[in-house]
């Protein structure tokens, strides 16, 4: 499996070829923005070739102009076909743009990191050092080469981070894995439950990551595609492992995670599971802890009755007065 | 000011900034960076920590500038 940059520049190439007339679309990237230098050189030649294509032209043409246009026999016309095959959506040419800039943009941070010894972990091999403006450098060194290095990496999978055996998790977790299912299997129905349902409904884990990754992608306008969700789990993978609690034992102990996917994927879900079940995940967390309120309301001691009478009995009573001023 | 300004803040804070409009993103899917307080921010495991590096804020000047063309009406 290739990593997420690749795929991510892969997804924008393609749609590029696919649809030639959405390359000012990218115009802000340069070809060096690229991680991978053919991948640089195709789009050169796009932008080159680009200008000069009418609208309505044959694929087969483009690729053809393209490779040309590249000058590198290793780039054939058969290969850039392949990525327009493999292609997403051509309207989401802007949003895989972006993520081919911010790669580029901490890529070309790393770098500067990498070569300055400030950054780096010091002649000594690593011992923290003494002043604070050197320990935050190279924690800004270390910060850049984990960004670096999550992109590198094989995409998270949101499948498999939700493909526990549903028999080996608990009820809750059992309704939030279906949520998803369905989730997933239809990305446009995050929008029906995302203005109520929050992630923290979801118990610590890889469920909770997921929603929480989708929720963001769709509060930032953008389409919940299997890319762009990647990137997000890549990201907050990279910036708060800490909010990511280890998985359950459940989990854990689930079989290889390889075969579940695919049964998520086929898994036939209800549609509207996901906000049926949502509600009863919502209702259930606000249960908790009004029980838990009502529990210690109830432990409380009663406060005393007060009762009109005097306690001390009538004999208290103070005597009345008459208006001579004697007692009756 | 930038000595009153620490080198690292937690996300919660961070998250806290960018709610109440003082901190700003490059672009909506640039989540690895941010300005606050007219500092570049970069987005690690434990919080923010200050970009204090003059090239790696010009760098990010430069690039944020060319996110904002394209994503400017007009711009591409």
């Amino acid at each position: 499996m290739g990593s997420l940059i690749d795929g991510v520049e892969r997804a924008l190439l393609g749609v590029l070829l696919c649809d030639h007339v959405r390359v000012p679309e990218a115009a802000h990237l340069d070809p060096a923005d690229f991680g991978t230098a053919a991948h640089g050189r195709i789009f050169q030649a796009l932008r080159d070739v680009a200008g000069t294509l009418p609208a309505a032209i044959g694929i087969n043409a483009v690729m053809h102009l393209v490779a040309a246009a590249t000058g590198d026999p290793a780039i054939p016309a058969d290969r850039l076909l392949a990525l327009a095959l493999t292609a997403p959506e051509p309207r989401f040419t802007a949003v895989y743009a972006r993520m081919v800039h911010e790669a580029a943009t901490l890529a070309a941070l790393a770098a500067h990191a990498e070569r300055d010894p400030a950054y780096g972990p010091g002649p000594d091999g690593g011992s923290t050092p003494s002043d604070a403006a050197a320990v935050h450098r190279r924690a800004l060194g270390y910060a850049l080469a984990a960004h670096v290095a999550a992109l590198h990496r094989p995409p998270p999978d949101p499948y498999a981070m939700t493909a526990a055996d549903p028999a080996a998790l608990t009820a809750a977790g059992r309704r939030e894995q279906e949520i998803l299912a369905e989730l997933l299997q239809d990305r446009d129905r995050i929008h029906d439950v995302r203005s109520w349902l929050a992630a923290e409904a979801f118990a610590p884990g890889p469920h909770r990551d997921v929603y929480a990754a989708m929720a963001a992608v769709a509060d930032r306008g953008e389409p919940v595609t299997d890319l762009v969700l990647a990137w997000e789990l890549a990201r907050r993978h990279t910036f708060r492992p800490h909010r990511t609690a280890p998985a359950p034992a459940a989990a854990a102990a689930a079989p290889p995670a390889a075969a579940h996917p695919a049964v998520r994927i086929c898994a036939r879900v209800e549609p509207g599971t996901a906000a049926r079940l949502g509600r009863q995940l919502v209702e259930e967390n606000a249960r908790a802890p009004l029980a838990a309120a009502v529990a210690a309301i109830n432990a409380r001691p009663r406060m005393r009755a007060w009762y009109p009478s005097d306690p001390r009995g009538p004999a208290a009573k103070p005597a009345r007065r008459t208006a001579r001023g004697d007692v009756p | 000011m930038s000595e009153s300004l620490p080198l690292l803040v937690s996300h919660d804070f961070m998250a806290l900034a960018h709610d109440a409009g003082l901190a700003e993103q490059p672009g909506p899917s640039f989540g690895a960076a941010c300005r606050y307080q007219d500092f570049w921010w970069l987005a690690y495991a434990d919080g923010w920590l200050r970009v204090t590096d003059p090239f790696m804020s010009t760098e990010l000047d430069a690039r944020a500038a060319r996110l904002r063309n394209a994503s400017a009406p007009g711009g591409t």
